[in-house]
Order: C-alpha cells, then sequence, then structure tokens
C-alpha cells in the first residue's frame, strides 16, 4: 500500500494543501515548526481517526476556520486506488472511501483496507521515531512478540490477562483431580445420583418379588387359615367331650336318686285339686250350718207372728169407717145447726128486744094470728094519717115563715142602699137650684163678651220709662229728671192700678153667678140620677112593708092548726102503744115495723122448734159415737181417742198386715233353708267322695301323707327336668361321642390341638404382618416420587454439567488458541524476525556486529562479528538505534503481506555517521521496492543520501509564507 | 370402514432433558405431562370408541420405567378394557422384551406382538383385519426386520396392517433400529404402516400411508410443536388421517428480530407477546429465543447483562404457562460495529486451524476424562462450531474494549 496523496482541508497550520507523495521513499524536509508533525499527525489521523476531544493527542483543529479533515489517496494491491477522507462529524470524524470503480465506504471497509489494524498495532510496526529506537534497552523477546503481533502492549498483555483468567475460570469450573471447582462437584453429585438411583432402582426391582411373595403370603393364609379352622373345631369338639363327662355323672345320680324316691305317680294338679275340694267342702259345710241357724231363726219369728183374728176385727172397724164418717158429719151438722140456730133465735130476740126470758118466754107464747095483725094495722094507719097531717101543716108554717124572713130581708137591704140625708135634702133642693143655674149660666155668658184686656200695655211702658228716668235722674243727680220719673211712674202706677181694679168693683154679681155655673157645672145629669133615685126608693120601701105585715097573719093562723092535729097525733100514739104494750111486744115499735115484728116472732117460734129438734139428734148421735168407740177400743185393745180414730186403726191395720206379709217371707225362707240344708249335705257327701279318690290315685290314706307324697313327685319332676336338661346338653353333645369319656387323653388331644392352633395363628400373624408389610411396601413402591425426582435431578445435574462442560471447553478453546498463537510467535515468526534483523544489522553496522540473539531471559543481546556478545544497554547509541531499526524493518518485512503499509520515520537517524547513515538509505533504498518510507528530518544532509526520493519542504507547501523548496 | 388410533413413543415418565435451571417442583409438575397426553389419548378413546389401538412401541423410558408409569399405563389399558377397545402392542427399543423390569399383568384387551414377526387377527364389522408386527427382544436390533413381514394376501374384504418400530436405513440423526426403506413397505402390499421411534411426526408415504405420529408429548427443545397421535380410518385403500393433539406442555422456539431493539423493555415486551402468542396457539409452551439480526443498538442493549441475567429477567416477567429455557444470540458479523484486530484474527485462525484431534487433545481435561466423559454428549461439529463461536466472543470482548 502506498500514498500517493494527501490533500490538506485544513488541519493544524495547514489548509488546502495537495501533496504528491514519491513512490519510494519520501522526505518532509523542515525546520523546526515548519509543520513536519502536523503532516505525520493528518496520516494517522486520517486513517485511524481524529482522536477524542479530551486526549492526550492532539486534535490539530484548525484555528484558521477552514474545513478540518482532508484526504488521502492510496494504491492498495488489493484494493486498488482508494481515496480515504475524513472530515469533521461525530468524535472520530466521518469517513468516507471512494475506490476506483465509483463505489463508496465507510468505517468498516476502511477497517479491511488498514486490515483491521487500529492505530496502536499501526504506530508499533510501522511508525516510528527516534524517542522510540531509544527505549530498545528495554526491549525483550515478549516485547518484540507484541511488535510482532502489531497488538501494542496493551493488546497482548489483554490477551496474555485473557488467557490467565480463562485458566483461572477454567480452573473454578474444572480441575483434574479437584473437589471444589464447579464441575467436579458437579460430578460428585451425579456420582451420587447415580448411585441413588441404583438403590432406588434396585429398590423398584423389589417390587416384583414383593409381588410375588404377596401372592404366596396370601396363598399361605388361606391355607393357615383352614388349618387354625380345623384346630378351632377339633378343640372345640374335644371340649365338649370334656364336657360330657361330668354330664354324664350327673345324669347317673339323679336316675338313682328318682328310683329312690319312687314316687311314681301323683294325681297330675292334685294338690290344687285337693286344696279346691278342701275350700268347697269348707265352703258346703258353712253354707249348710248358717241355713240351719237361719232356720230356727225364722221359726222363731214365725212362732210370733200370730194375730189372724184381730186382723179380721181391725178389718171390719175399717170396713165400717164411712158409717163413723156419717156419724161425725151428723154431729157435726147438728152442732153447727144448734150454733146457727141459736144465733138465728138470739138475732130475732135481739130484734124483738127480748132479752129477758120472761119475754122470750112471752114471745114464743104470742098470738099471731093474723087477726091480732090486722088490728095493729088498723091502729098504726090511724097514726099515720095524723102524723102526716101534723107534717104538712108544719111544712107551710115553716114555708110561711120563710117568706116573710125573705121580705123582711129584702127591706133591710133597701134601707141599705137608701140616700143619705144630704142627698135627700140636694134632692128636695135641686129643683130650684136648676132654676137659679139656668139663670146664672145666661148671665155668665153674656158678661164674657165685655171684657177687655187693653191699654194694661201701655200703662206697663210708661211704666218702665218713668223709672228708667228716675233711675238716670237719680244716677245724675239730676233730680229734676229723677222727680219727673217719679211722677211719671206714679202716675202709670196709678193707671195701672185703676185698671185693676175696675172689673172686681163692676163684676160682683157676675162672680157670684160663675161661682154657681162653676159649682154645678158636669152635676146637672148626676142630680137628676139622684132625684129619680132617691124617688124610686121611697116607693120600693112602702111595697116591702105591706108584704112583710101579710106574712106575719099567715103564721098564726098556721100555728094554731098545727097545735090542734099534734094533739089528735099523740092520741093516736098512745093507743098503739097500749096495746103494743099488751101484746108484750116492745112499745116503741113503729107502728110500719108491726108487721115485721109478726114476722120475726113467728121466725123465732119457727127456730125454737127446730134447735129443740136439734138438740135432739144431737143427743142421739153421741150415744151412738160412744158405742163405736167402745167397740174400738175393744178391738184396738187401748184406749184411742176419738179423733184419730180411725189413723189408728189404719195403723194397726198396716202393721197387722206387715205382719202377715213377714210371715209369709218366713214360711217361704224356712223352705228355702231347708231345701238349701240338703243340697250342701249332698255336696258335701260328693267332695269326701273325690277326696279319697285322689288319695286312692296318691297311694295315701289321707291328707297328710297326701301332701308329703306330693313333695316327694315334686322332687322327682326336678330331677327329672335336670336330668332333661343333661340329656339335651349331651345331644348336643353328640358330635363329640366319638372321642368317649377317657378325659385324660381328651385333655392330651385338646393340649396338642391348642399348640397346633397357636403355632397356625403364629404363622397367620406373621404372614398378615409380612402382607401387610409388602401392601404398603408395593404401596409405597408405586406411589414413590424419589426415584422420579431423583431422575429428573440427575437430568438436570446432566444439563447443568453439559452447560458447565460448554462453558469450560469455550474458555479451554480460547485460552488454547491464545497459547498457540503465543507459541507459533515465539517458535516459528520470532526467529524469522530475528534472521531477518541479523541480516539487516549485519548490513548496517557494515559487519561489525553479527546478529542480534535473545538470551535465556528473554533480554536481546547483539553479537559482535568476532563472537563477543553484548547487552543492548552496552551498545553505542547508534549501533542500539541499529539494532532497532533492523528489528523494526524485518517485522515490517515479515508483515508485508499481511500489513502492506508504509513505514513512516520521524528523524531516525540524528546520531548515524555518514557511513552508516549511507548503509540505512542503502537499506531503505533496497527495501522501498516493497514498501513506501516517509521520513520527516529536520537536517537538510539527509536529502542528499536518497537521490531517488522526493524531497519535500514543509516550510514551502501549501500557502505558507515561510515554505522553502529544497 | 374400520377406524383405528395410531400412537407411539409414549416414553411415560421419562425426565426432561436438558433443562438445567427450572426449579424442580416445576419439573416435576412437567413430568405429570406425558401422563396428562397420555390421558388425554384415553379420554379420547374411550370418548370415540375406535375399534382399536396401536401402540407401536417405547411406552416407556427403558430401564428407567417407573413403577408409576407401568400402574397408569395398565390404568390406562383397563380403561379401554371397559371400553371394549383392543389394544395392540409392539414393544420397542426402550421398552424390549429383554428387559429385567417388573411387569405388569396387562388387561384382556391387550395383544403384545412377540420378538418374531407375527400376525394378529380380528374382524370388526365383519372386515377380518390382519396386524402384523414384533417386539424387541433386546435393545439393539439391527436386522432389517421388514423382511420378515408377510405379503398381504390381498383378499377381499381383509385389510393388512403394519407395526413397525424402526428407522429408515441409512437416516443418521437417530440411532439406526429395525432399518426399513419405504418401498420395502410399500412392497408389502399393506392398507396403512403404523411406525414408531421417531419422535417427530411425519408421514413418509401417502398412499398407503406410512405414518411416524410422534411422541404424545415433547420431552425437549428437539422435540419441539405440538405431540399426539393420529386418528385413522380406512376404507378400502382410501385411509383418512386426523391428527389429535395431546401435549399439554410444547416445546418451541421463537425467532426473534432484533433490528430494531435498543431498549430492554422493548425486546422483553416482544418477547413476551410472542410467548403469550405461541401460548395461545399450542397451551402451556417451553421456549427458546432465537435472537436474530442483531444489530449494533442490540449488540450494545446485550453486552449490557450477561446471557443469564437476560434470561433470568424474562423468567421473571412470564407468566406460568411458559418458560424460557434459553436464550440464543445469531450475531450478524457483517455489520458488528468492532473489528476483531489483527492479534484476535491471529488466535481465531489458530482455532479455524484445529482438525479432529486437535480438539480432541485441546478438550481432553474434560471430554476424556474417566469421570465426566460419559455425562457428557459426544463433541459435534456443531458443537466445536458453537465452541468457537463462543471462545471467539470471550477473546473479542476482552480485546476490542
Amino acid at each position: 500500500m502506498k500514498i500517493e496523496r494527501i490533500t490538506i482541508y485544513g488541519f493544524g497550520r495547514h489548509s488546502n494543501v495537495t501533496i504528491e507523495l514519491g513512490d519510494g521513499v519520501t522526505v518532509f524536509y523542515g525546520e523546526n515548526e515548519a509543520g513536519k508533525t502536523t503532516i505525520h499527525q493528518f496520516i494517522l489521523q486520517v486513517l485511524f481517526g481524529f482522536p477524542p476531544k479530551n486526549n492526550a493527542l492532539l486534535r490539530y483543529e484548525p484555528k484558521t476556520g477552514s474545513r478540518y479533515g482532508g484526504k488521502i489517496v492510496l494504491r492498495d494491491k488489493k484494493y486498488g486506488v482508494v481515496e480515504v477522507e475524513r472530515i469533521r462529524g461525530k468524535s472520530a470524524g466521518d469517513v468516507t472511501i471512494r475506490y476506483e470503480n465509483g463505489t463508496t465506504g465507510g468505517q468498516a471497509e476502511l477497517n479491511d483496507l488498514l486490515r483491521q489494524y487500529d492505530r496502536t498495532a499501526f504506530e508499533s510496526v510501522f511508525s516510528f521515531s527516534l524517542f522510540q529506537l531509544q527505549g530498545l534497552e528495554y526491549m525483550d523477546s515478549d516485547e518484540l512478540s507484541r511488535t510482532l503481533l502489531s497488538s501494542g502492549t496493551t493488546g497482548i498483555d489483554s490477551l496474555l490477562q485473557l488467557e490467565k483468567r480463562l485458566e483461572k475460570e477454567k480452573s473454578e469450573l474444572f480441575k483434574k483431580s479437584g473437589k471444589n471447582p464447579q464441575m467436579n462437584v458437579l460430578l460428585k453429585e451425579l456420582r451420587d445420583l447415580e448411585e441413588t438411583l441404583k438403590t432406588q432402582r434396585a429398590k423398584v426391582d423389589e417390587y416384583e418379588p414383593a409381588v410375588i411373595r404377596l401372592e404366596e403370603v396370601e396363598r399361605q393364609l388361606i391355607l393357615e387359615r383352614s388349618k387354625m379352622q380345623n384346630c378351632q373345631a377339633e378343640s372345640k369338639k374335644l371340649e365338649s367331650s370334656l364336657l360330657r363327662i361330668p354330664i354324664i355323672a350327673n345324669r347317673k345320680r339323679l336316675l338313682t336318686e328318682i328310683q329312690e324316691l319312687g314316687q311314681n305317680e301323683f294325681p297330675p294338679n292334685g294338690i290344687r285339686d285337693q286344696e279346691m275340694l278342701e275350700s268347697k267342702k269348707h265352703e258346703a259345710e258353712a253354707v249348710h250350718a248358717r241355713a240351719s241357724f237361719q232356720l230356727q231363726n225364722v221359726k222363731d219369728q214365725l212362732e210370733k207372728e200370730g194375730q189372724k183374728d184381730r186382723e179380721v176385727a181391725v178389718e171390719a172397724l175399717l170396713a165400717k169407717e164411712s158409717d163413723w164418717q156419717v156419724l161425725q158429719q151428723e154431729l157435726v151438722s147438728a152442732k153447727s145447726d144448734i150454733v146457727r140456730l141459736t144465733s138465728e133465735r138470739q138475732r130475732l130476740l135481739g130484734l124483738l128486744g127480748a132479752s129477758e126470758s120472761s119475754a122470750v118466754e112471752g114471745l114464743v107464747q104470742l098470738d099471731t094470728s093474723f087477726t091480732q095483725e090486722q088490728r095493729f094495722q088498723e091502729v098504726a094507719e090511724r097514726l099515720k094519717q095524723t102524723e102526716r097531717a101534723v107534717q104538712s101543716t108544719q111544712l107551710e108554717l115553716q114555708r110561711t115563715e120563710e117568706l116573710q124572713g125573705r121580705t123582711v130581708q129584702q127591706l133591710e137591704r133597701l134601707n141599705a142602699d137608701a140616700p143619705n140625708s144630704d142627698e135627700r135634702a140636694q134632692a128636695a133642693k135641686w129643683p130650684s137650684v136648676r132654676a137659679r143655674l139656668s139663670e146664672a149660666k145666661a148671665y155668665v155668658s153674656f158678661a164674657r163678651k165685655e171684657q177687655q184686656t187693653s191699654s194694661k200695655t201701655i200703662i206697663w211702658i210708661l211704666l218702665a220709662a218713668a223709672i228708667v228716668v228716675a233711675g238716670y235722674g237719680v244716677l245724675q243727680q239730676q233730680w229734676i229728671i229723677a222727680v219727673l220719673g217719679i211722677i211719671i211712674a206714679a202716675v202709670s202706677g196709678y193707671g195701672l192700678m185703676q185698671k185693676q181694679q175696675a172689673p172686681s168693683q163692676s163684676d160682683e154679681r157676675m162672680k157670684e153667678m160663675s161661682a154657681l155655673v162653676k159649682a154645678y157645672e158636669g152635676k146637672e145629669e148626676a142630680f137628676e140620677e139622684l132625684c129619680k133615685r132617691t124617688d124610686d126608693f121611697i116607693r120600693k120601701a112602702e111595697q116591702l112593708k105591706m108584704t112583710a105585715d101579710g106574712y106575719a097573719m099567715d103564721i098564726d093562723s098556721l100555728r094554731s092548726d098545727l097545735a090542734s092535729r099534734t094533739q089528735e097525733e099523740t092520741n093516736v100514739r098512745r093507743q098503739l102503744t097500749e096495746q103494743l104494750i099488751e101484746c108484750g111486744l116492745p112499745a116503741s115499735t113503729g107502728i110500719e115495723v108491726i108487721p115485721e115484728l109478726f114476722r120475726l116472732v113467728r121466725q123465732l117460734q119457727e127456730t125454737e122448734r127446730f134447735l129443740v129438734e136439734r138438740l135432739n139428734e144431737r143427743q142421739e148421735t153421741y150415744k151412738k159415737i160412744e158405742e163405736y168407740l167402745e167397740f174400738a177400743r175393744t178391738v184396738l185393745e187401748r184406749e184411742v181417742p176419738e179423733a184419730d180414730l180411725y189413723t189408728l186403726i189404719r195403723q194397726e191395720a198396716r202393721k197387722l198386715r206387715d205382719a202377715s206379709l213377714t210371715a209369709e217371707t218366713y214360711e217361704r225362707q224356712v223352705k228355702e233353708l231347708s231345701r238349701t240344708m240338703e243340697e250342701k249335705k249332698l255336696e258335701l257327701q260328693a267332695y269326701r267322695e273325690q277326696e279319697h279318690q285322689l288319695f286312692e290315685m296318691a297311694g295315701v290314706p289321707d291328707k297328710q301323707s297326701f301332701y308329703g307324697a306330693y313333695d316327694r313327685w315334686q322332687h322327682i319332676q326336678t330331677l327329672q327336668l335336670s336330668l332333661d336338661g343333661l340329656n339335651d346338653q349331651l345331644k348336643t353333645l353328640h358330635h363329640a361321642e366319638e372321642f368317649g369319656d377317657d378325659e385324660g387323653w381328651i385333655q392330651q388331644q385338646l393340649a396338642l390341638t391348642e399348640e397346633q392352633l397357636v403355632a397356625a395363628e403364629q404363622v397367620i400373624s406373621e404372614l398378615t404382618d409380612e402382607r401387610a408389610a409388602l401392601l404398603h411396601k408395593t404401596e409405597v413402591l408405586l406411589s414413590d416420587d424419589a426415584h422420579l425426582h431423583t431422575q429428573q435431578l440427575y437430568e438436570n445435574k446432566k444439563a447443568e454439567f453439559n452447560s458447565l462442560a460448554l462453558s469450560w471447553s469455550s474458555r479451554q478453546v480460547a485460552a488454547e488458541a491464545i497459547r498457540q498463537t503465543m507459541g507459533d510467535l515465539k517458535e516459528k515468526k520470532l526467529p524469522a524476525v530475528l534472521t531477518r534483523a541479523n541480516m539487516m544489522y549485519h548490513q548496517l553496522t557494515a559487519g561489525q556486529y553479527a546478529q542480534l540473539e535473545i538470551n535465556p531471559d528473554g533480554q536481546f543481546q547483539a553479537m559482535r562479528k568476532d563472537g563477543q556478545s553484548f547487552a543492548i544497554a552496552e551498545l553505542s547509541q547508534a549501533t542500539k538505534e541499529q539494532a532497532y531499526l533492523a528489528l523494526r524493518l524485518s517485522l515490517a518485512s515479515e508483515l508485508a503481506d499481511q500489513a502492506p503499509f508504509p513505514i513512516i520515520m520521524d528523524d531516525p537517524f540524528v546520531h548515524f555517521d555518514a557511513k552508516r547513515l549511507s548503509h540505512m538509505t542503502q537499506l531503505i533504498s533496497e527495501l522501498s521496492s516493497d514498501h513506501q518510507f516517509i521520513v520527516f528530518t529536520c537536517h537538510e544532509t539527509l536529502a542528499p543520501h536518497w537521490p531517488e526520493a522526493k524531497i519535500i519542504n514543509v516550510s514551502e507547501i501549501g500557502n505558507s509564507p515561510e515554505g522553502v523548496a529544497l | 370402514m374400520i377406524r383405528f388410533l395410531h400412537t407411539a413413543d409414549l416414553h411415560l415418565d421419562s425426565p426432561f432433558k436438558g433443562i438445567t435451571d427450572m426449579p424442580i417442583s416445576r419439573l416435576t409438575e412437567l413430568r405429570e405431562s406425558t401422563f396428562a397426553a397420555y390421558e388425554k389419548m384415553i379420554q379420547y378413546a374411550e370418548q370415540s370408541t375406535p375399534d382399536f389401538v396401536l401402540i407401536v412401541g417405547d411406552i416407556y423410558d427403558g430401564e428407567d420405567r417407573s413403577l408409576r408409569a407401568q400402574m397408569r399405563f395398565v390404568k390406562g389399558l383397563e380403561r379401554l378394557q371397559q371400553a371394549s377397545i383392543p389394544v395392540f402392542i409392539s414393544y420397542g427399543n426402550h421398552d424390549h422384551l429383554g428387559g429385567k423390569w417388573t411387569r405388569f399383568q396387562l388387561p384382556a384387551n391387550v395383544t403384545v406382538f412377540g420378538p418374531e414377526v407375527e400376525t394378529s387377527e380380528l374382524v370388526v364389522r365383519g372386515q377380518r383385519i390382519r396386524i402384523h408386527g414384533f417386539s424387541y427382544k433386546e435393545r439393539h436390533i439391527k436386522e432389517a426386520m421388514i423382511g420378515h413381514y408377510p405379503k398381504a394376501n390381498r383378499e377381499l374384504g381383509t385389510i393388512d396392517i403394519g407395526m413397525l418400530h424402526g428407522s429408515i436405513a441409512g437416516e443418521e440423526t437417530h440411532a439406526v433400529y429395525a432399518p426399513f426403506t419405504k418401498e420395502a413397505l410399500i412392497e408389502k402390499g399393506y392398507q396403512y404402516w403404523a411406525l414408531g421411534h421417531i419422535h417427530k411426526r411425519q408421514l413418509l408415504h401417502n398412499e398407503p400411508p406410512i405414518v411416524y405420529p410422534g411422541n404424545l408429548q415433547g420431552r425437549h427443545r428437539n422435540e419441539q410443536g405440538v405431540k399426539g397421535f393420529y386418528e385413522v380410518e380406512l376404507e378400502e385403500n382410501v385411509a383418512s388421517l386426523s391428527f389429535v393433539p395431546t401435549s399439554v406442555l410444547v416445546f418451541d422456539e421463537i425467532k426473534m428480530d432484533c433490528t430494531e431493539m435498543g431498549l430492554a423493555n422493548e425486546w422483553l415486551t416482544a418477547c413476551q407477546n410472542a410467548a403469550i402468542e405461541v401460548v395461545e396457539r399450542n397451551g402451556a409452551s417451553i421456549l427458546s429465543i432465537r435472537n436474530v439480526n442483531i444489530g449494533a443498538e442490540a449488540t450494545q442493549l446485550f453486552s449490557g447483562s450477561s446471557d443469564e441475567e437476560w434470561l433470568e429477567v424474562l423468567r421473571d416477567s412470564a407468566d406460568r404457562s411458559a418458560w424460557f429455557s434459553e436464550l440464543l444470540f445469531e450475531s450478524n458479523q457483517k455489520s458488528a460495529l468492532l473489528p476483531d484486530s489483527p492479534l484476535v484474527r491471529s488466535v481465531k485462525e489458530q482455532m479455524d486451524n484445529w482438525d479432529e484431534e486437535d480438539w480432541k487433545t485441546v478438550l481432553q481435561d474434560v471430554y476424556q476424562h474417566a469421570r465426566s466423559g460419559p455425562y457428557l454428549s459426544s463433541l459435534t461439529s456443531e458443537m466445536k462450531e458453537e465452541l468457537s463461536r463462543e471462545a471467539g466472543k470471550l477473546i473479542s470482548n476482552e480485546l476490542s474494549t
């Protein structure tokens, strides 16, 4: 690769500069400050990027304000002519590549173009200065390797560090015989897991045998169970046969006992029957005894009741009760008649007023014939007439006297209303008064027409004026005027006086007349009335007086009539009284009662007669009653009151009737009882026979031994029951019959069976346990997840291990690659470089030094042609630089295929003498066919050594005023 | 018309491999997934009552088969017996007849093929069905057993079905067992070939169908996608297959384009969204994220933390139905910001120059180690590439900062 042309847009002090470079060697010459380094930096920065802003390296941004950057035209064997342009952009600048064919590219293409070299790598091989040459004494083989690998210090260090780290990481992952690295741990785990898996798998393998064993166990179990059942049955039988032995013995004993007791027969229910019979017997006896006792009683009673005759008599009495009643009634009616008649008689006697017995006698004896009565009638008639006459006269008299009284009364009333004397006098005066009055009236009416009341007023005015004047005068003390007033007043007063006096004088008469008129005014009619009344009164009074007188005369005549008639009457009455007394009748008897009297007397007499009759009848009745009572008394055999007679009789009769009924009952009872007694006797007989039969059946003579027999029989029954029980037991144990009753042998057998049983049970228990264990085991195995977990875990670990292995492997591969690279370097490339360097060194030192070598410490040393070796530090400065240059140039040559870059040198030959310099230029010229050399120098002496080189005076380039062409 | 289910490679209760940092409790949960998938198949059979069920080997995972697995398997078969569904089993390399493990009594509806090729017959609705198959008598059957299969006799109304646990001859990715060629199978004239052994679902041939149903449940990241079995309807020579998914957990890879990624949140959200999408499509999933098109920004972003940290953050923000198993970075070297220096290049060149022996020598400490060797998978060229890449990364990272 060769740089053909550089164009600077703006970079440091340069701007708008285009420099054509030579094909082989190009020398940039310039004094200090000419801008050599700037161009050097321009090439580097355009190719590898502007340094970051805060970097130690300068950015050379133009101060003139022109465009930052520029371009470089290269010619490359692989890529042809390429233009690389870098301008301001991002930190490193924006780069554009243009190929011959017009295609363009960016950073990636630039990287390809630069063979992935970065600036460090480039500088470490292809660009060096004097300063770098001077460090040769520190150079060792590693440094050379680094340089050779074009990686600079950091690159190779990093790689070596990486290798170390990878080794470390690897060893953390895995160590061949380690324990702690991850993979070793995992390996251990995996092995453990495999182990676990193996055991778990083995466990799983136990499943099938377990299942087979389980089946076997089941079979055995069934076998053992049936064995056990057999044993159980056997031992049961044996036990039964053991049980049989005492039972048989018992049975024997019982049979003997029954034999001994011997009571083979006993009536069924014998005791009950016997007891029943006994009680029935007792009952029958008791009934019999009671019946005979009752019979005796009844007979006694019956004897007591023997009153048939009395009963007949009483019954007869009862039959005659009506007669008795009739008698009683008769007595009662007689009595009442008597009473009534007596009272009648008494009443009549009372009526007839005969209180004394004599009078009574008389009356009773009185003649009561009609003639007698006629007589009295006549007298009485006469008396009546006279009485009537008297009475009418009296009445007349009375009436007249009344009339007279009334008249007198009228008169008196009239007198009371009579006008008084004044009135009478006025009435008497009135006719004259009336005449005068009319006169007066006429006068008055006339006089009233003349009378006037005028002029009186004027006078009063005058008077008033006069007083005023007089007053004025007095007040004014004008006496004249006062006097005049007084005068006038006097005159007027006088006038007035005159005026008033004049009528009274002239009307005296008038006054009188007026008084009269006035007194009678309105009374004229009253006076007229009064007159008339007075007249009427007088007339009536006279009339009444006359009437009263008439009455008085009538009364006198009537009184005389009355006296005569009364006389007559009295006579008649006396006659009658006399007659009455004569007849023994009360004298006071009125005439009108005479017929009544007679009737009463007649009645009395009749009553008297009846009374006597009744009394007689009563007497007779009494007698009959007495007889009756007597009879009753004899019948009833006791004193009987008359009143309660029939009550008693009825009582008695009832009693008697009851008694006879009782007697009948008794008789019936007697019959009944007799029959009962007979029956019971028969019953008793039957019972006794039955009892006897029972006794016979039991084979005993009496009751006592009957009970004894019963007890025995009972005992036998019990025994029999036990016996039956035993028989039953034996029956249930019949299956054990085969074993007989040898107890010892049976016990032995039993023990044997028991042993077998226990053994079988033992086996069963063991088998059961085993089965349970097996079941559990298979169950667990079936549901066991552990294996699965382990398996999964194993797989996981395996995967993990694989992934770690991958990780380890990648590190191993990387580390190994690094190692091999380094090895390659040391063993192949480095010697090649050294060989080439030796040749160059030899040439540069003009054969003074044979070669460069590396001592065992890795340090370089130079060997002189005489074979003497020198450490680099021991060499002269120029020799040292020559050694370094030789190495560098040989490196570049070595890398020519991989990295055909131009070699840029910055004043590397200052210490060289002319000879060596010419050797140097010679060498470079030789090399320049393969490499482009760009040399920066401030020594103008250098240029002539390269006649074929292109010399560029930096001071002259571009528009720099100081630019000087060499 | 007959209808049957074809399944293989149940690998019941096998541990999940290659998962390093999932909590063990969660792994145990995963472990149930093979059972859950099997359970799904049994349920499906119970509901759809096919005429029979074919299970073409690898029911368990070899010596590691657990009692639990066997018990569950037998229980499932018992349920099929309840539903009167016959089952035909041919054991494979993982559950060969030679194993010394405990064997459970299988219910009466199950027919197990012997070590030689046998033919089992059954009649379904008047159709005679002949099923041919064999069980592995030992773990490794290298013999091409196909030669022992009889040819179909081509009687009318007879259906021939072959059950074969093995792989195509010349197939490199799997260990070759009972190798066969497609032509050899077709030549037999069967109506259906029920294959097993390959866990990836594939139809080798259409008429007649030659089918790997794949396993019921994926178990590591190489068994990606939805897994299940086939329900097959055969009518004379016409077969219709329908795939019935059973996997309760799906391994999957998400390609994450990182061209635009500049912020951690962006990337996390994108990953979660992608995961949610996958979970919605396939159910619970175990996902690896392959980051592609990693640009300058993304490089910067990812270099901020270690891969492990990124993974951890991703897991923390995920919900339970998604598990992020690993992160892969496919960096675009062209666009890398920082070029390898000559030094780095010379180091890397060293690796590139290694041959097989060199590699062995370099890694012998671990890979040839008596103890650790057996636990490690053998060095493949991919692994070597991977290792070079990793190592290069280590160096570049160190030297370019």
